[in-house]
């Protein structure tokens, strides 16, 4: 940063010498807002010697000191926003200028990324470790394309994503070509079913006030993406003053809590329960929401169930009764569900053949709690919401606000007896957790030897090398590890499991992870990414933005060298029509050629290794590339996989 | 019919046999192949060790033949149903064969951490 850089804002030059009644006009416009005029149409002098020697008849600004985009960046500092996720666009060059030439101190650093879909979900996993989102930029129109995607995971999340958008509002002043092209009436329409607001500033005190207002709708449950569309004229119109224009202060709205009254009705039904139950989805945001689900389970005694939508309850917790979630589901007479997706598909099963059926697996009597922020904003488009589900109590509010109260409400209604039936059901469900977990490890065993590598001794080996660091699962988690990390690994702090895509759209893993280990890397953390095969395929560039910004992430193929999922329903198919199962693999694997993820990653600057698949090479394997990745780097190990 | 003891298949469907006759003779090797190629892998496991909520565990110690081959033809949960159209009687004894000849693991605690 040159002293040049850092001048105040208020020195201006702007307008100099003769060019000064030339340039009245623009500034004027840039004070008002009002459309620019064009500028004279003068002629360049040809460079002859009679030009050359000739007074100029009239001097044409062609420079400022500084621009809208400066007072643009000012704002977006005050946002907290630590890292931009860009794939560079000519729509928003001005801010982009700005951050690299005005920005100058404490401001968001530019991260550049291969795809913006690879931009926003970076942004996605960046949001669940950190707590807070990151600004992504692209252009309005081929950029928040590629990115549709992303921004539809993070919203079904409830992932604060905070994208800037270029474009160019004003027809007569685009460039001919690509900036006509690239220009939209109205960027944000396209994405508009799921995000969660949107704006187009037409002033620099529109874009400020809505820059403010995009993050406080962001960050206020349920959460989600937003979208504030920079025009370009904006952006790139000299600024005359900033007297006018100030950085409003940014208001944070508290989660919604649940009802009082709501409350101490949830809170008799759970102590007066026999057998009460909690489901929890994505109901943890933070290390306390964490702590006030135990807090709460211990209180009550009670059985849980973690979804995994984020890491809401401790694996090895004596009452975390995952494993055998349909078991004491089916015993519950009172079922709170936290942040859940889908208490319907929770409570129910549901067989896919050609009749498709389904049946309740739970008690009739039992009674159903929901404490739920996607109450508060449910779409109509878009079928994010599942089946409608018989609640007998539903609060519209964050689960995690609303958790302190109610288990304040619990303690307040349990006496001496009420306490003696709470530990008996403690011991109970503790010993049901110890045998689980027992069984567990033997399960792990089978097929310990196979090549390719099983799911469990892949899941096994990992934690064997892992445990002893400070690490943070931040992708694989998924079904298609056959859930061997969650019932494997001790999983007891919130950042060590951050749930999944959300969308369930591919391609969210590997820039999640990335995202997520770029907000680890401050805390020092060893982040984890199971990665899978067909995910990393749709966008393998960002392992160079990983690579580039030494960015510390282990990566481990789960390289099972298929769509799996789609094999498997293929496969579904065939075998309902009887047409043989000759070709479950029709068009869904990828093998011939196989694909040599190590050459991949070592193309983009990655340390790898690749293809293991013998299941004793995998361990001293994950030790070398720890190594690496304990040195600030990312490292990737291309295992090759049994398919679930 | 190879592999199976003169079971019609209708009586493995509806499980009316006898204990003395549930059994099948089936080449391992063979049904290894078969176990692969018609995809029970793909939900089970190379070696039948199942796969969390995507397929339960064959092996070792196969379920007795009857209920396992009842089972395929008309499944009751969500597996899809493999008919003698797209899975013969001998390929389904063979397969049985390659199940029950899968051996014990090794001991959990020789090689995972202790909880």
């Amino acid at each position: 940063m040159t002293e040049e850089r850092k001048k105040p804002v208020n020195r201006r030059g702007f307008l100099k010498g003769a060019a000064a009644a030339g340039a009245v006009t623009l500034a004027g416009a840039a004070e008002s807002g009002a459309r620019a005029a064009p500028a004279p149409a003068v002629a360049p002098p040809p460079m002859s010697p009679e030009a050359e020697s000739a007074a100029p008849q009239e001097l044409e600004v062609l420079t400022a000191e500084t621009s809208g985009s400066d007072f643009m960046v000012d704002v977006l500092r005050a946002l907290d926003l630590e890292y931009v996720c860009s794939n560079p666009g000519s729509s928003f060059r001005g801010i982009h200028e700005a951050l690299a030439n005005y920005a100058g101190g404490p401001g968001p650093e530019f991260i550049t990324c291969t795809h913006e879909e690879s931009s926003v979900a970076m942004a996605h996993g960046y949001a669940k470790i950190e707590g807070k989102p990151m600004a992504v930029m692209a252009h309005g129109t081929v950029g928040l394309q590629h990115a549709a995607m992303a921004v539809y995971n993070a919203y079904c999340d409830r992932v604060p994503v905070y994208l800037i958008l270029g474009n160019t509002l004003d027809a007569s002043v685009r460039r001919p070509g690509v900036e006509w092209v690239h220009s939209v009436q109205d960027a944000a329409q396209m994405v508009r079913d799921y995000i969660k607001w949107d704006d187009t500033p037409v002033s620099l005190e529109h874009f400020a006030e809505s820059a403010m207002r995009a993050y406080m709708v962001a960050m206020t449950p349920p959460m989600g993406p937003v979208i504030l569309v920079a025009d370009s004229e904006l952006q790139e119109r000299p600024l005359e003053s900033r007297d006018h224009l100030t950085v409003p202060r940014l208001t944070r709205t508290t989660p919604p809590q649940g009802d009082s009254a709501a409350v101490e009705e949830a809170a008799r039904l759970l102590v007066t329960a026999e057998f009460p139950v909690i489901v929890a989805d994505r109901a943890a945001r933070t290390a306390a929401g964490m702590e006030g689900l135990v807090e709460l389970a211990e209180t009550l005694e009670a059985a849980v169930i973690d979804q995994g939508g984020r890491m809401n309850f401790p694996s090895r917790h004596p009452l975390n009764q995952t494993a055998q979630a349909r078991a004491v589901l089916a015993e519950a007479d009172v079922i709170l569900g936290l942040e859940m997706t889908d208490f319907w598909g929770r409570t129910h099963a549901f067989r896919d053949q050609i009749h498709r059926t389904w049946r309740s697996i739970i008690r009739n009597d039992a009674r159903l709690i929901s404490i739920n922020s996607g109450d508060l904003a449910t779409p109509s488009n878009y079928q994010v919401f599942q089946r409608y589900t018989e609640v007998d109590l539903a609060m519209a509010a964050d689960a995690e606000a609303t958790l302190p109260a109610l288990t304040e409400a619990v303690r307040r209604r349990l006496d001496g007896d009420r306490q003696r039936v709470l530990d008996e059901r403690r011991d109970a469900l503790a010993g049901a957790h110890r045998d689980i977990h027992e069984r567990v490890r033997r399960d792990a065993a089978y097929a310990w030897n196979a090549s390719p590598v099983s799911t469990a001794r892949l899941s096994a080996e990992i934690w064997n090398q892992v445990r002893e660091h400070d690490w943070s699962m931040v992708v694989g988690s998924g079904n298609s590890l056959s859930q061997w990390p969650q019932r494997l690994w001790r999983f007891d702090r919130h950042y060590q499991r951050i749930g999944e895509s959300g969308g369930y759209g591919v391609g969210y893993g590997a820039p999640a992870a990335v995202g997520a280990a770029l907000a680890n890397r401050r805390h020092g953390r060893l982040s984890v990414n199971i990665q899978n095969d067909g995910d990393l395929m749709y966008g393998p560039g960002v392992l160079w933005t990983a690579a580039r910004y030494r960015i510390p992430l282990l990566t481990v193929m789960h390289n099972n060298r298929a769509y799996h999922q789609e094999v498997m329903h293929i496969q579904r198919m065939a075998n309902r029509f009887e047409r043989g199962i000759d070709n479950a693999g029709f068009g869904n694997t990828l093998r011939d050629p196989d694909i040599d993820f190590a050459k991949v990653a070592e193309g983009m600057g990655v340390y790898s290794e690749g293809p293991i698949d013998r299941p004793a090479d995998v361990a001293p394997a994950l030790r070398r590339a720890i190594d690496v990745v304990r040195n600030g780097e990312p490292a990737l190990l291309d295992v090759v996989t049994q398919p679930r | 019919m190879k592999g199976l003891l003169a079971l019609p298949m209708s009586a493995l469907v509806l499980g009316t046999v006898s204990p003395v006759q549930e059994t099948a003779v089936g080449d391992r090797e063979a049904g290894r192949l078969a176990y692969v190629e018609t995809g029970c892998s793909a939900c089970h496991g190379l070696e039948g060790q199942g796969a969390g909520n995507t397929g339960s565990r064959l092996a070792p110690d196969p379920i007795p033949f009857p209920a396992f081959s009842a089972y395929i033809r008309q499944p009751t949960g969500n597996m899809p149903p493999y008919t003698a159209a797209v899975l013969g009687p001998d390929a389904l004894a063979d397969m049985y064969a390659f199940l029950e000849s899968i051996p014990d693991p090794p001991d959990a605690d020789s090689i995972l951490p202790a909880p």
